[in-house]
């Protein structure tokens, strides 16, 4: 599904127009990147969790050349599923 | 950091961030997500512009795979946008990165090292040690000067507080007319010029003036004199400074009066003296303590031996 199909669904289904929505949607992103930002976990009821997860610098070998690589830090955000979407989606 | 933000506050921020109110910001949250728990309960793929895609993973343990946006993922990694991927050389060792990594925890314990030697440099000395510092000071200098008046019989080089207002009473009452006298009590520096200058801090404490006011003794009058007016020309919102009656100062010779207004002869050793005499009284004080409680203790142990 792509992103206006879901927008006009959730405007349908909340009763709001198609462009308050996509502003609300993007602004739920941003605050979510604020908080994840900060390595906090976003933690959403029913659906699951947020969790930025912080790698430090760190050396990896090449398997085929055999260089060492040393890669900067990194934040990623894994997401984590409730048992509640687990249990759904496992019906 | 590392907290984990229920959906009240989530709200809470949308709420300030979209411009909208917190009961709003808080149903649209559970619609925008129950309907990509819906959409994932159908089997389709559900892409959110800004944040990211989230997808079917088949596994039961962990069904729903999300991928951030490449926007979202740029944004957050901002911090570390300027270092890239390095290949190293096969001139460095690991032995040379142990060695990097343990010199910056050294810089990093030497910086901490310095940041509290730092904190202990700016912290000011002790007001104490500066009083007596200042007053040791200018007793070396006062008693310099008494060596230097030819009037005065001063052969010791550290003359106590009693033999310093001693000697100015007696010349005073001997040669009450003596210009010379007169003039090197005049010489004489004035107190509050100089501690002005040295003596920012708290000169005294306040048992110290409250031990000046109970004393009688005419030196030590003098000496209260000078305290208090130490204290006023440096701490002048002293709200109830000590009372001292002048009058008892008053001897009948105008060169006391003199003495008073320039009161630098005995009024650096008056601390020192009164310092022992709080000693000394403290000391007896506790001696008296500690036998009392002897004395009890033992008396309860007598006691307890003819009952038992």
């Amino acid at each position: 599904m792509n992103y206006d199909t879901f927008t006009d669904e959730l405007a349908n289904a909340m009763g709001l127009e198609s462009s308050k929505i996509d502003v609300l949607t993007q602004a739920l992103s941003q605050t979510i990147e604020g908080f994840c930002a900060d390595l906090d976990a976003v933690a959403i009821p029913g659906f699951g969790t947020f969790q930025p997860v912080k790698t430090n610098e760190k050396l990896e070998e090449d398997p085929s050349t055999g260089k060492r690589i040393l890669l900067p830090p990194a934040i990623c955000i894994e997401f984590k599923s409730s048992v509640v979407l687990r249990k759904q989606l496992n019906r | 950091m590392n907290e984990k933000i229920p959906i009240k506050q989530l709200s809470l921020k949308l709420a300030a961030h979209a411009g909208c109110t917190d009961t709003d910001a808080e149903s649209f949250i559970k619609n925008f997500f129950t309907l990509i728990a819906e959409k994932l309960h159908n089997g389709d793929d559900v892409t959110i512009k800004g944040l990211g895609r989230f997808t079917l993973s088949g596994s039961t343990s962990e069904p729903v795979v999300f991928i951030p946006d490449d926007e979202l993922a740029n944004r957050i990694n901002a911090p570390f946008a300027i270092f890239e991927p390095e290949i190293l050389n096969d001139s460095v060792t690991s032995q040379m990165l142990d060695d990097v990594d343990s010199e910056a925890q050294v810089v990093d314990s030497a910086d901490e090292s310095t940041c509290s030697d730092v904190v202990e440099n700016v912290e000011p000395k002790s007001e104490a040690a500066d009083v007596v510092s200042n007053l040791e000071d200018i007793e070396t200098d006062t008693v310099k000067e008494l060596e230097e008046m030819p009037s005065m019989e001063v052969d010791d080089s550290e003359v106590p507080v009693a033999e310093i207002g001693e000697v100015s009473v007696v010349v005073d009452d001997e040669l009450p007319n003596d210009d010379s006298t007169e003039t090197c009590v005049d010489e004489t520096p004035l107190p509050s010029a100089v501690d002005v200058q040295q003596m920012d801090v708290k000169p005294v404490d306040d048992s110290t003036i409250e031990e000046n006011e109970s004393s009688n003794d005419v030196d030590k009058a003098v000496d209260e004199s000078v305290v208090v007016e130490v204290e006023h020309s440096t701490t002048p919102t002293l709200s109830e400074p000590p009372h001292i009656d002048t009058t008892s100062l008053v001897v009948g010779s105008p060169v006391i009066a003199e003495a008073e207004s320039t009161p630098v002869v005995s009024a650096e050793p008056a601390i020192p003296t009164e310092d022992a005499g709080n000693h000394m009284k403290w000391f007896f004080l506790g001696l008296v303590v500690g036998l009392a409680i002897g004395a009890l203790a033992l008396a309860g142990y007598a006691i307890y031996y003819v009952n038992s």
